[in-house]
């Protein structure tokens, strides 16, 4: 069977043991390493697929939105595992994995209506840096995705709420940190590439948009004290927002930016 | 009245405002980009509100910091807000630094040719404030070396080695570097590096009596191959239109190119004077075009690289703002507990 087959049938049952992981949280509430057991195995078949892939392109999966949907999904279904795995007498912080399965399919489900063709890197893109870069922005979809799960997690907890929001809020601070290293390695390498840090280029305008959100809502807790389902519902909207401005960038006109990967598109 | 300014000045809620107006801001510009090409979207990021928005945050962020240093007790997080503060500032310093002192040019060199950094070299049009005054450097194009994904014109690598600088204490070229895209040579604030590739044939024109009167390398625009640029000799009235392609047969008079790799180049030269077409073919290696008692020969192909020279004082300054960006950041959040 040709690799392109199987590889689809990996993603499609990666999908379907991510949506029953879903489905078996909310039906077997007494039994929640059952929804850990179905994530972990559906991050196995992605595992599969990140490497095997890797193995014939010759580079991380960073090249177009297939590749970057594989990679950020299995990230964030990652975090969600480790924090299921770890916490397992906090319910309500377990929130954080089917919130992380639903992220995951809807970040594949993105993922395969584009190419799934594997090309070699473009020489502006071979570089460690970039592989840095793409690192660090998957570990901040994570850290963010997990506290978004945390969020529903407190506006649903009644006597946790409390405990709950203290890791809701270190979740986003990692995150702010991820993602303020994310623009400064991206930026970077922007000055290798093109020598300027910044050109506002929509993918850094965007990434702007999120930093500065994500920046506000942390002034908001600080400043005014907006704690628990205050915090939780804005941090929320602003994860719409960061999941937005890093998903929606492909439907830019692709002149319109240098970081639409997807060489079918480009050519066009 | 000093005191209600300094409040103002330092309020919370004028930072939540200038906050949220980045973010209503950005979004603006973003929804712009999607309408207008990138050069329109950064002339108008570039305008009056980025100042102004851009100043406000600065005074801010001093009158804020100012205050956290006064009132809030010394703890390691306090310092890591100061530091995390404070590098927003340097990096926006930077780039009005950048902004002000900034030097962009580009130059063809192909491979043997020396640049030797006067104004006269670079190609139109220089960029920056400080144009005209190009930075002292020299440099010597060693190598170019091309690489493509199968048949396509899909680089896989593109480097060149440069020597540098031209003489140093009666030494030629004392120092070499390979440049590729993404990875410039520093020669202090100055990078260099590889942005493009392209073919210089060596053109000689002898005249019936078989002696050379003109010829030389000429660096064209004539990549991807098929391309076509155009040679003007210095004292004949012929324009020499010149296609080359790298890889490549000719069989029944049809050029057939296997990569784009300069193997067995063939060039397809077309002499005219006024309208008048004088020759139109294919030339391998070792043929010549004859017209009007000329020959025209292309004995060499060689690669020439495009470099981009950018001299940027505001580099180093971002670079230091970037970093301390990320220590404050770490101070700050790291130190916090889980209550």
């Amino acid at each position: 069977m040709k690799f392109e087959i199987i590889e689809l049938i990996l993603v499609l049952c990666t999908v379907g043991l991510y949506a029953l992981g879903i489905l078996s949280w909310f039906t077997m509430a007494e039994k929640r390493w059952v929804s850990t057991i179905l994530a972990a195995s559906g991050m196995v078949s992605q595992a599969v697929v990140i490497a095997w892939r890797w193995m014939i392109s010759g580079h991380l999966p960073i090249f177009g939105m297939f590749e970057a949907a594989i990679a950020d999904s299995f990230v964030v279904v990652l975090i969600g595992v480790v924090i299921s795995a770890v916490f397992v007498k906090r319910e309500k912080l377990r929130f954080a994995l089917p919130f992380t399965l639903a992220a995951a399919i809807v970040f594949l489900a993105q993922g395969l209506f584009y190419s799934r063709e594997i090309f070699p890197l473009t020489i502006s893109e071979v570089s460690l840096w970039v592989d840095f870069h793409a690192g660090f922005a998957w570990v901040t979809m994570a850290a963010y995705t997990a506290a978004a799960g945390l969020s529903i997690g407190v506006i649903y907890a009644e006597d946790e709420a409390q405990g709950i929001d203290e890791y809701l809020f270190r979740f986003v601070g990692w995150g702010f940190i991820l993602h303020t290293v994310m623009i400064a390695l991206g930026s970077f390498y922007e000055f290798l590439l093109f020598g300027t840090f910044w050109k506002w280029d929509p993918v850094e305008i965007l990434a702007l948009v999120s930093w500065a959100s994500f920046g506000l809502i942390i002034h908001m807790r600080l400043f005014y004290g907006w704690k628990t389902k205050r915090f939780a519902k804005l941090n929320l909207v602003t994860y719409i927002i960061l999941v937005a401005s890093y998903k929606a960038l492909i439907y830019f006109p692709a002149w319109s930016t240098f970081h639409i990967f997807d060489i079918g598109i480009r050519m066009h | 009245m000093i005191d209600r300014i300094y409040k103002a000045l330092s309020s919370r809620s004028l930072s939540i405002f200038l906050l949220v107006s980045v973010v209503v801001w950005a979004i603006f510009l973003g929804a712009w980009a999607v309408l207008s090409p990138p050069h329109v979207v950064q002339a108008i990021a570039e305008l009056a509100p980025f100042w102004i928005l851009g100043g406000a945050l600065v005074i801010n962020l001093l009158f804020c910091m100012i205050t956290i240093f006064s009132l809030v007790r010394r703890r390691l997080s306090t310092l890591g807000t100061i530091i995390f503060h404070f590098s927003i500032i340097v990096v926006l310093a930077g780039f009005m630094v950048s902004k002000y002192t900034r030097f962009t040019g580009n130059t063809i060199v192909a491979r043997g040719q020396i640049f030797r950094g006067t104004p006269k070299e670079y190609m139109p049009p220089l960029y920056g404030p400080r144009a005209k005054k190009a930075p002292q450097i020299s440099f010597g194009m060693m190598k170019i070396e091309p690489e493509f994904y199968q048949d396509m014109l899909l680089f896989t690598s593109l480097k060149a080695q440069i020597g540098y600088p031209e003489f140093i204490d009666g030494k030629a070229f004392p120092n070499s570097a390979w440049i590729k895209i993404n990875k410039p040579v520093f020669m202090g604030l100055t990078s260099v590096r590889l942005i493009g590739y392209g073919f210089a044939p060596l053109f000689i024109i002898k005249d019936y009596t078989g002696k050379e009167i003109d010829g030389g390398f000429v660096n064209l625009r004539s990549f991807p191959p098929g391309m076509e640029d155009f040679i003007i000799p210095q004292f004949l009235p012929y324009k020499i239109f010149v296609r080359i392609f790298p890889d490549a047969t000719v069989k029944d008079g049809k050029v057939i190119n296997r990569t784009n790799n300069l193997v067995s180049p063939v060039v397809v030269a077309r002499v005219v004077r006024g309208k008048l077409v004088l020759f139109d073919g294919p030339l391998q290696q070792g043929e010549s075009a004859k017209f009007e008692g000329f020959e025209l020969l292309f004995p060499e192909i060689r690669g020439w690289g495009e470099v981009q020279i950018i001299h940027d004082p505001g580099m180093p300054v971002i670079l230091a703002g970037l970093v301390l960006l990320i220590i404050g950041l770490s101070i700050k959040f790291v130190r916090w507990r889980v209550s």
